[in-house]
């Protein structure tokens, strides 16, 4: 009697693949192969072309203004201006290309600082543990305690509009979930045998923490960074939505959401298409940020769904 | 046996007894105190209880109905008609010195207290001495201020001073000399806000809502006027007119026109429309760099394209200005408006800025955002034609209370903004562009100074009005700022009531009725 088995690892692995076609894959990529992690990696490739292509692909200068061809409805391929053109003639669909841009800048920004910052502090708070810990701890504390928008609305306004304190405004908070999630691992990191060999040999404090502990952290960093790069985007686009954001020249989703909502009955498409941005790419990136948890999740590892 | 849990007859009766007799007393009592509301949706708040401590359009109109004031300019008689004051006269042998007669009977809200001289007094001394007072150029002109008896003021003035009504009367809150002097300026502005309008105020939230409620003994309130009237603060178009739509609110204030068909289709409500006495413009400071370069300035009034700006993004619905005022408005005279008129010309103003050598200047241009119709709108489509001159100009949007705030302290180079409720133009001007008033543009310039001070003296209508022709002139030529348009204002109007909107803007409950 013959009987085809498949491996339990492949089965679980790769769920979605057939037997043949996953044996064909290097096992190293197959839990990349996930349907949210290619469908969010998609999207979030299609924002990144957007984003650097900008300037070739959209067919008009974001701010050129018409107003005589102010508020035209969507021509989609019957006419120059695809998804129309809003309150001052300026095409629609120019601004959204645009408009990745800003998005993508904003949130790769936003996450690497906050990360850098986050995991720093988080390593240096859980290496160290005692006083310097206690005092980093309740930093994290005090800023935790602030609503993250309000936080941003308070920094918008006192320092005025720009794409630098934009930035500044959004790290204000975010990189907390980094800080207590790296000070987490560190605490524990820095009890290992690795660490006290380190330690015996001669190494120093800061070589432990940059050659031992911090590489240690990256994938719970990475994973936190995925979905903090949505919560970024919609943080830009909110503060854009209230007139806090970028300057007003700069095109941003937030910004034209803002814009279309004084149109919103009587010419929907300003507001609907910067609308959809912004809710596809925070569904994208949520989706590669789940599958990427799911890759780097010590427990799924465990039970074999992981990367294993 | 097992009872089964139900009332039995006499229970039945008791509680359906009971429940009539609740519905009856419910019925009695709301039948009783039926009160008519009518809520407004306004762009703007009232930031202080301090009646002087703010300087706000619709903030004249509500402490005038609260507090009550002197009077008003009614534009359907085109005259000044006294509110607390019955008649005023200016003393012919001496032109400084004018007299006042107030209504007798007049009983304050709460307490009865009746209105006397010593009130107005108060009150007047109280607008230049009040630390939280933003209406001090408004008495600049006063010396002194005398109760001749208890319902006669006398108000004497530096110089005669022809607009000396317009500086008063709606500006001027009458307040309480004794609540003053009782529970000092704070408790009694938010605690005792008691006057001899025709409503007193209910509530204040700063931000949200002013509620005003009919004092229905009042000489001036009618029973058709609504109980209750309402300002409700809602800064987005959209919001008002879907409030309106929806029965709550019952006129909506500055409806952009591209949302007057969905009124006017809806079927429970109209557009009401009125040509606005707000004169828009574009402020450039001259103690501001590089705003100190007069051709700097007359660059910008030559490079904004106003026709093209009122036809495309008003639609319209809004009046081109050629000097500081336009039709309607005291003074205002066509002949010598056209010769200050200052064309579109992009060319001429590329030259102005290039001879000024200014040319890649970054300049940035504030615009409050849904405080005015479409103003951030109409502020963007003036960005390239500021670029277009050879200047980096970018605009900035903040906060309308932050923007505020900072244009009323001179922080602010170059903004667009209104000045509201302007019939004599003497206050604004003086208020804009003399020396020594507001720092809001901070200009001082000799040609304007002589001219104002001179048509403030004149009493000879036709020769003031000379007068002030050359300080518009003078205006025109030194640019402290580019005059733009007049709204059209459109209002929504519930068909639940009857209002007409006023150029002023403002909007008084003895003139609104309510259908039954």
């Amino acid at each position: 009697m013959t009987s085809s088995t498949i491996s339990p690892e492949a089965a679980v692995a790769v769920p979605t693949l057939g037997t043949e076609r996953a044996s064909r894959i290097p096992k190293v990529l197959r839990p990349w192969l996930k349907p949210k992690i290619i469908a969010g990696g998609s999207i979030v490739a299609l924002l990144v072309v957007m984003g650097l292509l900008a300037p070739a692909i959209s067919p008009f200068d974001p701010n050129k203004q018409n107003l005589l061809s102010a508020m035209q409805a969507p021509q989609w391929l019957a006419g120059p201006h695809v998804l129309g053109t809003d309150h001052v003639g300026r095409d629609i669909l120019s601004r959204i290309f645009y408009g990745a841009r800003i998005s993508l800048v904003i949130a790769v920004t936003v996450v690497v600082i906050s990360g850098a910052v986050g995991v720093g502090l988080g390593a240096i708070s859980g290496y160290f543990a005692g006083k310097i810990d206690f005092m980093i701890q309740k930093l994290v504390e005090v800023i935790w305690a602030f609503p993250p928008l309000l936080l941003a609305i308070a920094i918008m306004a006192f320092f005025g509009q720009g794409l630098g304190i934009l930035i500044v405004a959004l790290v204000a908070q975010r990189w907390i979930p980094y800080c207590r999630v790296a000070r987490g691992q560190a605490l524990s990191l820095r009890t290992r045998d690795f660490v006290d060999a380190a330690r015996s040999l001669g190494a120093r404090d800061g070589r432990i923490i940059v050659k031992h502990i911090l590489p240690n952290l990256m994938q719970a960093a990475m994973v936190i960074g995925t979905f903090a790069m949505a919560t970024a985007i919609i943080s830009e686009a909110s503060l854009s939505f209230l007139g806090l954001g970028v300057p007003p020249h700069i095109p941003t989703w937030g910004g034209m959401l803002a814009d279309g909502r004084a149109y919103i009955s009587t010419a929907w498409w300003l507001a609907l298409f910067p609308g959809l941005c912004i809710f596809f790419t925070v569904l994208g990136i949520n989706l590669l940020g789940d599958g990427m948890r799911d890759i780097f999740d010590p427990r799924l590892k465990r039970s074999g769904q992981g990367m294993g | 046996m097992v009872m089964s849990p139900t009332i039995g007859a006499p229970g039945l009766r008791r509680t359906f007894a009971v429940t009539v007799a609740a519905l009856g007393m419910f019925a009695a009592v709301t039948s009783g105190h039926a009160q008519s509301r009518v809520a407004v949706g306004v762009t703007e708040t009232i930031s202080s209880h301090n009646p002087h401590g703010d300087s706000i359009s619709m903030g004249y109109g509500i402490w005038c109905q609260v507090y009550g004031c002197l009077g008003t300019y009614d534009f359907e008689k085109g005259d000044y008609v006294g509110m607390l004051a019955e008649r005023w006269e200016v003393n012919k042998d001496n032109p400084n010195e004018w007299i006042f007669h107030l209504r007798k009977g007049m009983k304050r809200h709460n307490d009865g207290k009746e209105l006397t001289a010593e009130d107005v007094v108060h009150s007047i001394n109280r607008m230049a001495k009040d630390p939280q007072t933003r209406q001090k150029q408004n008495v600049r002109n006063v010396t002194d201020v005398v109760a001749l008896d208890k319902y006669t003021v006398k108000v004497v003035t530096d110089k005669p001073t022809a607009p000396l009504l317009e500086y008063l009367f709606d500006r001027v809150m009458i307040t309480g000399k004794d609540l003053w002097a009782k529970h000092g300026a704070r408790d009694a502005d938010r605690k005792y806000p008691w006057g001899w309008g025709p409503y007193k105020l209910k509530e204040l939230v700063i931000g949200q809502r002013i509620v005003l409620e009919k004092v229905k003994d009042h000489p001036d309130a009618k029973p058709q006027n609504p109980d209750v009237l309402i300002f409700r603060i809602m800064r987005e178009p959209e919001q008002r007119v879907t409030a309106l739509l929806n029965n709550e609110i019952q006129i909506a204030q500055f409806v952009p026109p591209h949302l007057a068909p969905r009124i006017e289709g809806s079927g429970n409500a109209a557009i009401k429309s009125t040509n606005s006495v707000e004169l828009m413009f574009l402020a450039m400071s001259p103690k501001n760099k590089p705003w100190d370069n007069k051709q700097l300035r007359q660059a910008v009034c030559h490079a904004i394209n106003k026709d093209a700006i009122i036809k495309a993004v008003l639609q319209g619905q809004a009046q081109r200005l050629d000097g500081p005022i336009g039709p309607g408005q005291y003074g205002y005279d066509p002949e010598a408006t056209e010769t200050m008129k200052i064309p579109y010309d992009p060319e001429k103003a590329r030259q102005l800025v290039k001879q000024a050598g200014l040319s890649g200047t970054e300049v940035t241009l504030y615009t409050p955002v849904g405080r005015y119709v479409n103003d951030k709108q109409v502020t963007e489509a003036m960005i390239p034609m500021l670029n277009a001159i050879g200047l980096k100009a970018t605009l900035a949007t903040p906060e309308w209370a932050t923007l505020w705030a900072d244009v009323q302290k001179g922080k602010v180079p170059f903004y667009y903004m209104g000045r509201g409720s302007v019939v004599d133009p003497s206050v604004a001007l003086s208020q804009y562009f003399e020396t020594g008033g507001s720092p809001r543009i901070g200009i001082s310039d000799p040609e304007i100074d002589k001219h104002l001070r001179a048509e403030r003296e004149i009493f000879d209508p036709e020769a003031r009005k000379k007068e002030l022709n050359k300080a518009f002139a003078a205006i025109v030529e030194a640019a402290p700022a580019c005059f733009m348009w007049r709204h059209r204002l459109l209002y929504g109007v519930s068909k639940k009531i009857e209002h007409t909107p006023t150029p002023s803007g403002r909007v008084f409950g003895v003139d609104i009725v309510v259908k039954n």
